[in-house]
């Protein structure tokens, strides 16, 4: 059941909000929240029943294996074996859906073996919760989660608005919420936030999104098959893939923040407008920033960080992007962006580290500094983007070389011709360029209540006309959010998933 | 914890009030116009005519409404077909498809009213490849997926504007009550003496006929087709010409031995189909100047007055 479905948004959610409500008010908070996990696990087993027996065995092995290692270190016990099986017992798992083909595929490559294992369907969300999982274990091995109940921790896992693609909550911010008193007591703020972040996520995805699929599909089909490419399709087909994979995942983080507020709830923001960012360390401060949040805390710092020098330290970088990169899925492309941008930041690192030992620095504007800082960064987000969307590394070179204009010459003899973008659409797409690059983002615009976890202060979004464009539940803003309301949900006919499923 | 939420009550319950209502209010609105208008015809209301790419509702429900003796399946070849200009009797449904596939055809059988004497069929070559998944294509079932969208999308809002505009305007429905296709704007798209744009209509044409193969379980339907239209009543076949040029890229691309088998097999299921392959009626003149693929309206009747209904004499 996608977010963005007719069963989603006129039956499951008003059921399930009803419910949590009415559960809360009658029959106290332990039946609320016994409501909300039915719910949000009738929500997971829509997709494919059988996963439930997976998600559920995990929930409760987990949360048995953390309350063992909490025990054990506020017992002052060694749990180092016991954390390396947990995290192990959870990695096996994810590398068996995820990586056992790829794994097998490489394998058969090296040794010239044919072994074959058959089609695993990848469970919905398993890269998202089992970091959850393991972020939760690693912290109750370290004393730091001294008390948790199952109801609470089962909410944490299968919270039904964060279940599938995040934001990847950490166990300390949101564990508490879901037995906070009053948490099941309708509050219209959280209910009008919320239903506009839904709806400023809905119309993101639905038509902003997905309206770009098409075109951009077509030439990364092409650059796939060897085929000629315009060479205007092949920087309309990267640039709009930038804009889209970017409104389709913010749209659905704003849509997780959105229901989640509805059931009084607040998640951690996953999008900061990170096409904004001046160099590519703050890139990914805004881009995905609750799965940077996990890597940083439970993978580079637990590498070492930056603890052992300088020549360590990049190294540190490089594996956990790369590590990065290959969650994303079992394929050496996405390994090779993870890679891309672990040099990325080693490179940003140098120069910042550099920087104030260049004298000549003062001397150049500080608009042209920007500018340069700017149009670098988003150069190499787009370079890196093209590894990412493509199936193959062949496919995204005859990609990059098409940019260049060396791509694949014209079959004469009648191979499909793929005819070039026209003039109004990207017209659209310089509009949606604008809006990302120079617009201020959903939290922002709601930043006067705070929508999400871990937001920049309200006062950076002062900007807009002083604070006049900032959402506030007044009727004008009702009108507005409820005609673009209307816009989005005409627009469901067609099953759209999010490009962060496949992850 | 950072949970600040809108510090009235108040203002918020207003806000989601106004918000719920103006939605509620235009989808309602929304709602009530496509089941009005039900451009589709998926709520079997269509009163204003049908001016979108609702074929299939259109040609399901036309078989039962409109008064005919005659009724003509077949894919867009057929479809183009002007079966008006036939001097009655006998009086043609045109419910030829686009993009109809064998299986479609033998499904249409089933709608078939039970007054209708004769049945024509025009077999194309294309209805029986395998690029396209097996499967009838019917309109969408009645599912409540189908009815939301039917009711709710955007498309169906856009459907019902233009057919309330056209009826306003009172410019004259795609489909003719004897299902007879209005190809004024085929004329305006396809008939251009642009040789440019022909030539890469050719080869876009000829890059998709590079993959075809006949599929044996779409041929092998023909028996039951045949058992179908025998159930019913008196029918009559034909096989559409093969454009020239298209026919030389069948020949060049080394699939004229399995055209001519698919022929053959025709001929063993159906005795008297009148075969109009290789026929003066595959000369590029009878075709639109950018669309090999289709015979104009009149040449599509031709067809028909001049080789199919005469057996009817025989």
């Amino acid at each position: 059941m996608l977010f963005n479905s007719y069963e989603f948004l006129l039956f499951f959610l008003p059921v399930t909000l009803a419910g949590w409500f009415t559960c809360g008010r009658w029959a106290g908070i332990r039946a609320a929240q016994v409501w909300l996990i039915t719910a949000s696990l009738f929500y997971y087993g829509w997709w494919n029943p059988w996963y439930l027996i997976l998600i559920i065995t995990l929930t409760l092995a987990n949360y048995g294996w953390g309350r063992l290692l909490a025990r054990r270190a506020i017992a002052g016990q060694p749990g180092g074996l016991a954390l390396a099986l947990g995290v192990a017992a959870n990695l096996c798992l994810l590398g068996y859906y995820k990586y056992a083909n790829f794994f097998l595929d490489n394998l058969n490559t090296l040794t010239g073996a044919n072994w074959v294992l058959g089609q695993v369907i990848l469970p919905l969300g398993i890269s998202f919760f089992t970091f959850q999982k393991i972020g939760y274990l690693v912290d109750c091995a370290r004393g730091l989660v001294p008390k948790s109940d199952f109801l609470s921790f089962g909410l944490f896992v299968v919270f039904f608005p964060q279940l599938i693609a995040g934001p990847i909550t950490h166990h300390g911010e949101v564990i508490p919420q879901f037995s906070r008193p009053g948490v099941t007591r309708p509050d219209w703020g959280n209910i009008a936030l919320g239903l506009t972040m839904l709806t400023f996520g809905l119309a993101k995805k639905v038509l902003l999104a997905d309206p770009l699929s098409t075109r951009l599909g077509e030439a990364f089909n092409a650059a796939a098959a060897g085929q000629h490419l315009p060479v205007g399709n092949a920087w309309y087909a990267v640039i709009a893939y930038a804009v889209q994979i970017y409104f389709d995942f913010s749209g659905y983080s704003d849509m997780a923040v959105g229901l989640a507020r509805m059931f009084n709830i607040t998640l951690p923001q996953n999008f900061n407008s990170p096409y904004q960012a001046a160099n590519i360390v703050e890139f990914w401060r805004r881009w995905h920033m609750t799965l940077s949040r996990f890597l940083r805390d439970y993978l580079y710092i637990s590498l070492g960080g930056n603890r052992h020098g300088r020549l360590r330290r990049h190294l540190n970088l490089i594996i956990t992007m790369f590590l990065g990169g290959l969650w994303h899925g079992a394929n050496w492309t996405f390994a090779a962006w993870g890679l891309l941008h672990g040099l990325y930041l080693v490179l940003n690192h140098a120069w910042l580290e550099a920087k104030p030992r260049l004298r000549g620095m003062a001397v150049i504007p500080r608009p042209l500094r920007l500018f340069t800082s700017h149009s670098l960064t988003l150069g190499a987000v787009l370079l890196a983007w093209i590894l990412f969307r493509s199936n193959s590394f062949s496919a995204a070179i005859v990609l990059l070389q098409t940019l260049i204009g060396h791509g694949p010459p014209l079959v004469a003899d009648g191979m499909a011709v793929i005819s070039e973008v026209k003039p109004e659409r990207w017209l659209w797409l310089g509009l949606l360029c604008a809006w990302v690059l120079l617009a201020p983002n959903s939290q922002g615009v709601c930043s006067r209540f705070q929508p999400v976890l871990g937001m920049t202060e309200p006062s950076a979004h002062r900007g807009l006309c002083g604070g006049r464009l900032l959402w506030r539940p007044s009727t004008t803003w009702a009108i507005a959010i409820a005609v673009i309301f209307v816009a989005a949900f005409l627009s469901l006919s067609t099953v759209s998933e999010f490009l962060y499923y496949q992850f | 914890m950072n949970t600040a939420t809108p510090a009235s009550e108040n203002p918020a319950r207003h806000y989601v009030a106004t918000l719920g209502g103006v939605a509620g209010m235009i989808l309602a609105l929304a709602a009530a116009l496509n089941y009005w208008v039900d451009a589709n015809a998926y709520f079997g209301r269509n009163t204003l005519g049908f001016f979108t790419s609702a074929e299939r509702q259109f040609k399901i429900l036309g078989l039962a409404r409109h008064p005919q003796n005659a009724v003509l399946l077949g894919n867009s070849k057929a479809a183009l077909a002007d079966t008006s200009l036939l001097r009655p009797p006998p009086v043609f449904f045109n419910a030829g498809v686009g993009g109809s596939l064998v299986e479609d055809v033998l499904a249409m059988t089933k709608h078939l009213p039970h007054d209708s004497p004769l049945i024509v069929v025009a077999l194309d070559f294309g209805q029986f490849g395998n690029e396209h998944p097996y499967g009838e294509n019917l309109p969408p079932a009645f599912t409540w997926h189908e009815w939301l969208a039917n009711l709710l999308s955007r498309d169906a809002v856009g459907a019902s504007v233009k057919t309330l505009a056209s009826a306003v305007w009172h410019l004259p429905p795609t489909y003719r009550d004897d299902g007879t296709f209005d190809a004024t704007g085929w004329y305006a798209h396809y008939d251009v003496p642009n040789p440019a744009a022909r030539v890469e209509m050719v080869a876009a044409h000829n890059a998709r006929l590079r993959g075809f193969q006949f599929s044996p379980q779409r041929v092998a339907l023909l028996q039951p087709l045949h058992d179908a239209l025998t159930a019913h009543g008196r029918f009559l076949v034909y096989i559409l010409p093969a454009e020239a040029e298209e026919m030389s890229a069948l020949v060049n691309l080394g699939l004229r031995p399995a055209y001519d088998d698919w022929r053959r097999r025709v001929r063993e299921v159906f005795p008297d189909v009148v075969d109009l392959t290789d026929t003066p009626f595959a000369d590029p003149k009878n075709y639109f100047y950018l669309d090999i693929m289709h015979p104009y309206p009149k040449i599509g009747a031709r067809m028909i007055a001049e080789t199919v209904l005469p057996q009817l004499r025989k």
